[in-house]
């Protein structure tokens, strides 16, 4: 194999540096004694609980609302499909935390829509389907990507095939189209649930730091560094991290390809 | 539908992209039609639009009772509710499924139950002999049995109308000596419903009750196997045929051929104004030396091809005109021919037919 050059070398060992440094401080500076303690404390089992759950739901919705919205994104070509794409995909680059303060104006109490539904007594903010809400804003791209890439190459002759065999759009849909683009959208819906856990501008900014009811995992970690016992942070951080590992190394390079 | 009486007519008329479809199609119940034509001739399109998987822009396409397609009247019945089977050219088998899902799939979407379903699809495997095969997925099948759960899978709902869309593939091409790989078996189970093929040149051809040659998304002749072989409209067909084919303006008995001033050919049969002529290759004779006194159609030429089939060689030869002779393989050995040899053509005048173009 050829060595390349020495400068783009060094550049390129400094880049990896920066990323494996900041992980290697988390293990090193882990209270690896204290650790199982720190984890099974009350506030950090409802915090851990609450992320499951509300990045299970998050999941869930985007699933939900993403998949149909990717199939027509593929399929179709109608006025304003390049600004509906840009629209759903700017979560993606768009602070989380400017994303939080759009919810709050756009779903908040005196939100845009918040308003009405608040008078039909719908809460959305300061509570668990906020921050749900905050997850899905954030996460869903990601599915949506994935998704509209695996309708786009999906073949679309297996789906005249099973029309000419007596399928309707419905049934093409469900036994053909979807199977298909299921491992795609099974690792869309990972890497939106890895999003949705890790979680953090948007869900303080929109649902707030309340335990149990909006004080997700990342939120925690937060509040629990600036506190006395440090050691906690690091130990949930060490949570996330091997969560944010475990579905990189699941997924391999799929929904790069996807991509 | 009630087999026996099913009759296919079709005018279809499609825009795809720039190319243009306009060809008219009769096919009656147990008779089987093979489209022939040259790649990208619009017989893929043809089929789709039969389909139901390509709107017509103008035309009807009437099977037994049933209007399926009239864009002037708003006639269109989608592609699930025809009753048409469709083998397509790749198979188009479902990956995620196995063989006797595949084949259960039509009977499944139209609302059979599962049970049922693949007790009749069991039946279809049985029938094209892949029974061991059930539960493969077409990734594990070969290319032969994939096309046998194609037409089981197109087969199991009994269409009234069976699509065949068979290319001419490039894996089986290579196999030149071995002829063209056989039906499968249960053709002979088809008898009764009316079928419109696009098979491989003459093979199935052979089997088809009636051949409709497209060139260009146009129908340029249409008729049984023995007329397009002894009559053929076409350059295209006359290379299905394997034959000679020569056009030009008679007079008399001389045709003076088109693009080529130069070309002249002598006949026995006097003819007036534009004509089709055909040379059989083996009415074509070659030699080193011009013929003394013999035939008056004689050319110099030089040989461009040389290929085997058994102990007949076919020598493409090119000079005024390219000719195609057909000869024994001892001959071309005793002729010392090969690529560039310098050769006789010659052709007796009564060997050539000529017909009006």
């Amino acid at each position: 194999m050829r060595r390349p050059p020495i400068v783009p070398l060094v550049v390129a060992g400094l880049a990896t540096a920066l990323f494996a440094v900041p992980l290697l401080g988390l293990v090193w500076k882990a209270p690896w004694s204290v650790g199982w303690d720190e984890l099974t404390s009350a506030p950090a089992v409802d915090a851990l609980r609450l992320s499951l759950l509300t990045s299970l739901c998050a999941t869930a919705l985007a699933l939900m609302l993403g998949v149909p919205l990717a199939w027509v994104q593929a399929r179709f070509r109608y006025p304003g499909r390049r600004l509906v794409r840009a629209l759903t995909t700017l979560p993606l680059v768009l602070p989380p935390v400017v994303g939080g303060t759009a919810l709050l104006y756009g779903l908040g109490r005196r939100g845009l829509v918040g308003g009405p539904l608040d008078r039909i007594g719908i809460h959305l903010p300061f509570s668990t389907s906020g921050a749900v809400l905050a997850e899905t804003f954030v996460a869903m791209p990601f599915l949506v990507l994935t998704a509209e890439a695996a309708f786009a190459s999906a073949n679309r002759r297996l789906e005249e095939a099973a029309r000419t065999l007596g399928a309707g759009q419905w049934t093409v849909f469900r036994r053909v189209t979807l199977p298909l683009v299921r491992p795609s959208l099974l690792a869309g819906a990972m890497l939106c649930w890895a999003r949705a856990l890790g979680e953090f501008g948007a869900t303080i900014t929109f649902a707030g730091n309340l335990r149990g009811s909006t004080q997700t995992l990342p939120l925690f970690v937060y509040v629990t560094l600036e506190g006395p016992h440090p050691e906690a942070a690091v130990i949930l951080s060490l949570v996330l991290l091997v969560v944010s590992l475990g579905v990189l190394v699941g997924m391999r390079d799929r929904w790069l390809r996807a991509l | 539908m009630a087999e026996g009486a099913v009759k296919l007519h079709a005018v279809v008329r499609a825009d795809v992209g720039g190319f243009s479809l306009d060809v008219e199609l009769t096919a009656s119940a147990g008779r089987t039609v093979a489209v022939l034509g040259p790649n990208g001739a619009g017989k893929t399109t043809l089929l789709r639009a039969l389909a139901g998987l390509l709107p017509l822009s103008a035309g009807r396409v009437v099977l037994g009772e049933t209007v399926l397609d009239d864009p002037a009247a708003g006639v269109f019945v989608p592609p699930e509710q025809r009753p048409i089977g469709v083998v397509f050219q790749d198979y188009l088998l479902f990956p995620h499924l196995s063989a006797i899902e595949n084949v259960a799939f039509g009977l499944r979407s139209r609302g059979m139950g599962r049970n049922q379903a693949h007790a009749r699809a069991g039946e279809w495997l049985e029938r094209v002999g892949l029974s061991q095969s059930a539960s493969s997925r077409p990734a594990e099948l070969s290319g032969g049995q994939a096309q046998r759960v194609a037409l089981a899978r197109a087969l199991v709902s009994d269409p009234a109308l069976l699509l065949l869309d068979e290319a001419a593939g490039g894996a089986r091409r290579r196999h030149p000596g071995r002829g063209p790989p056989r039906p499968p078996p249960p053709l002979g189970l088809l008898r009764r419903r009316a079928r419109v093929g696009d098979p491989r040149p003459l093979e199935a051809a052979a089997l088809a009750d009636g051949l409709v040659v497209v060139e260009d998304g146009r129908v340029v002749q249409t008729g049984p196997l023995e007329e397009l072989t002894a009559r053929p409209r076409s350059v295209y067909v006359a290379g299905l045929a394997g034959t000679n084919l020569l056009r030009g303006q008679a007079t008399g008995s001389e045709i003076v051929l088109a693009g080529n001033p130069g070309g002249r050919v002598t006949t026995a049969s006097p003819a007036t104004g534009e004509v089709l002529a055909v040379v059989p290759p083996q009415a074509v004779a070659l030699s080193r030396q011009r013929h003394e006194g013999s035939p008056r159609n004689v050319w110099a030429g030089r040989v461009d091809g040389i290929e085997r089939i058994g102990d007949r060689a076919r020598v493409r030869v090119v000079g005024p005109l390219t000719l195609v002779a057909e000869v024994t393989v001892a001959s071309v050995h005793d002729l010392g021919l090969g690529e560039d040899s310098e050769v006789w053509m010659s052709v007796k005048a009564t060997e050539i037919s000529v017909y009006p173009a």
